[in-house]
């Protein structure tokens, strides 16, 4: 038997190397552990295979992680993600039990007050930002200047990033990403293709630096310190500064130029089919957060980031975010605090090293700050774009 | 009390009818999570090394497992790709943001002179572990690696990884003939396995 298993590389009647078959079915068969195949494969790689089990040392999951963990995912209430499409943009998920506990002021806590209070602002918020995105049509962002200042006590900074309407969504296992690209100087990469980001429509931000980009389809872009965006024809350049947006629609490649003599960086929102393939020499891709794998939306929906600063006298309700999708936390330490079945609070859940959460909002569920310190934290919602159920 | 197998356990025999039941009523899921749940957690383990990190990982991808239940549609892929297929993704994005790109500046900055005398001894003991060999695999084939030792099939792992399955026997192959060279094997050693 040839002791390189290269040289026993025989081409089988499906045109496929016979000891790649071999292989993939003697492996297929340990992992079974069913009898093994027929095949003739070399018996260097079959020892190999063999062995592997015998080497992991990886452990079994601890008892009391194992019970916990079932605790929580079926003790809980009915799944409330429902893929984050909130069909009315303007009705909160409260809890009718929550409603009975405000009917009287004096008994009415501070705390209770607050959530209330923020409650309502960051309905306001969502609310008009569909809203604004449905009037703009594919993609729109409300200046920030236009939102108010100071969203609720203890919830401050709030900064729409980015927001978009997704007409067409690619078929095939897709992800919700939100993603940083950056360009350092002189960089250049082909963007809208398979190999790059994909081919799904996506917006972008530009946080850092000055873009230069040139579409070979019509783009459209919002200025900073503007509200309507504008086209850029096809085979045009044109230049993104920072707080710039764009949307990219699905099918339009762009070529993309840090011409500048600082790195470029953008955020990114898009339904991924995929992950982000290694990219050139000076561009660097890597996720903020995502969520997947999702069915494909059955209407056209709006992807909505935006930021907010917790403080540690505020709370964020989990459910008062209408078509709250995923949360991330940028800086500071989080905890959150869940409802028994009588809506009495438990106590804080230490979040430890997760910063991500992904459709894990049960009703009633609050997040605070963990410390003294403000929390920043990223909310991306999901919604229908038609937000009274008329159909896409 | 909660009870939870956690014996490696083979495939859940009619796994059709479980998921179809737990697409129904979502406590049903809770066999579907006794099953795999020792196989979901010893792959994040492997990829992420460490049990805190572990642990938080396979929260995430049966919470989004449960939460996407309905919209998993048995179209000839197995439910077990399916879940690989969050774990994957999860373990990715995870293990990414665990590990920041560090520039070249800094990397050599941090770099260290060679080992210590046991250092040695322990990249030693450590050379015949599933560990130790994942870390001297490529990215890719670390993946096949992983996905292997979690008990997926070629086909599952084609699927799990958006690839063809033709690709992932070619993947798979060189992986094992850089297996077979890091442990050292040769065609003796098998007859010697046989033979006892």
């Amino acid at each position: 038997m040839p002791r390189n298993g290269l040289l026993h590389l025989v081409t089988s009647g499906r045109g496929e190397p016979s000891a790649l078959v071999a292989a993939d079915r003697y492996w297929d068969a340990v992992m079974r552990a069913a009898p093994r195949p027929d095949e003739i494969l070399d018996p260097s790689l079959a020892a190999t295979i063999d062995q592997l089990p015998d080497l992991d040392d990886a452990p079994l999951p601890d008892a009391a992680f194992a019970a916990r963990l079932e605790a929580e995912l079926f003790q809980s209430a009915p799944a409330v993600r429902r893929l984050q499409i909130q069909r009315r943009a303007g009705v909160q998920a409260v809890r009718s039990d929550e409603a009975v506990t405000v009917s009287s002021w004096p008994a009415m806590t501070r705390r209770i007050a607050m959530r209330l209070a923020a409650t309502a602002a960051l309905l306001a918020i969502v609310a008009v930002s569909i809203l604004t995105a449905l009037w703009a049509g594919t993609v729109r962002v409300p200046d920030r200047d236009a939102l108010p200042l100071v969203l609720a006590p203890g919830i401050t900074d709030e900064k729409l990033l980015l927001q978009a309407r997704f007409d067409t969504i690619p078929d095939g296992v897709l992800s919700a990403a939100i993603r940083r690209w950056a360009l350092q100087p002189g960089a250049e990469v082909a963007m809208g293709r398979p190999d790059t980001n994909g081919v799904a429509a996506a917006a972008y931000r530009v946080e850092t630096g000055a873009l230069s980009v040139r579409p070979d389809g019509a783009m459209t872009v919002t200025r900073a310190d503007a509200t309507t965006p504008t086209t850029v024809p096809e085979a045009n350049w044109t230049t993104l500064l920072p707080g710039d947006r764009m949307f990219i629609r699905s099918g339009v490649t762009s070529l993309w130029r840090n011409e500048g003599s600082h790195p470029v960086r953008l955020l990114e929102a898009t339904f991924a089919s995929r992950d982000v393939q290694p990219q050139p020499s000076g561009v660097l891709a890597y996720p903020v957060i995502s969520d997947g794998p999702l069915a494909k939306p059955d209407q056209p929906v709006v992807m909505t980031v935006f930021e907010i600063t917790l403080h540690p006298e505020g709370e964020l309700l989990a459910t008062s975010v209408p078509g709250l999708a995923m949360l991330k936390v940028e800086s500071g330490r989080l905890v959150a605090i869940d409802v028994d079945g009588y809506g009495n609070p438990l106590p804080p859940a230490e979040l430890g090293q997760a910063t991500r959460f992904l459709g894990s909002f049960p009703p009633g569920r609050i997040f605070r700050s963990g410390n003294d310190e403000p929390v920043s934290l990223l909310l991306v919602t999901i919604a229908d774009a038609n937000p009274l159920g008329t159909g896409a | 009390m909660v009870v939870v197998p956690l014996a490696d356990a083979s495939v859940v025999r009619d796994e059709t009818d479980l998921v179809a039941r737990a697409q129904r009523d979502q406590q049903e899921f809770a066999l579907l999570y006794r099953q795999y749940l020792p196989q979901v957690y010893r792959y994040c383990y492997r990829h992420l090394g460490n049990r805190e990190a572990a642990e938080d990982a396979t929260s995430q991808v049966f919470a989004q497992a449960l939460a996407a239940l309905t919209r998993f549609e048995d179209r000839g892929g197995s439910f077990r790709a399916w879940l690989f297929t969050i774990a994957h993704n999860t373990v990715t994005d995870e293990g990414r943001r665990r590990c920041p790109a560090v520039s070249l500046d800094m990397a050599s900055a941090l770099a260290t002179p060679g080992p210590t005398p046991d250092e040695v001894v322990i990249q030693h003991e450590e050379r015949q572990t599933i560990a130790a060999l994942l870390r001297d695999l490529s990215p890719p084939q670390r993946q096949v690696l992983e996905l292997r030792m979690a008990g997926l099939t070629g086909v599952e792992i084609a699927a799990v990884l958006g690839r063809s399955h033709g690709a992932v026997r070619k993947l798979q192959y060189r992986t094992l003939l850089r297996l077979r060279d890091k442990l050292g094997i040769t065609d003796g050693q098998k007859e010697v396995r046989d033979a006892s």
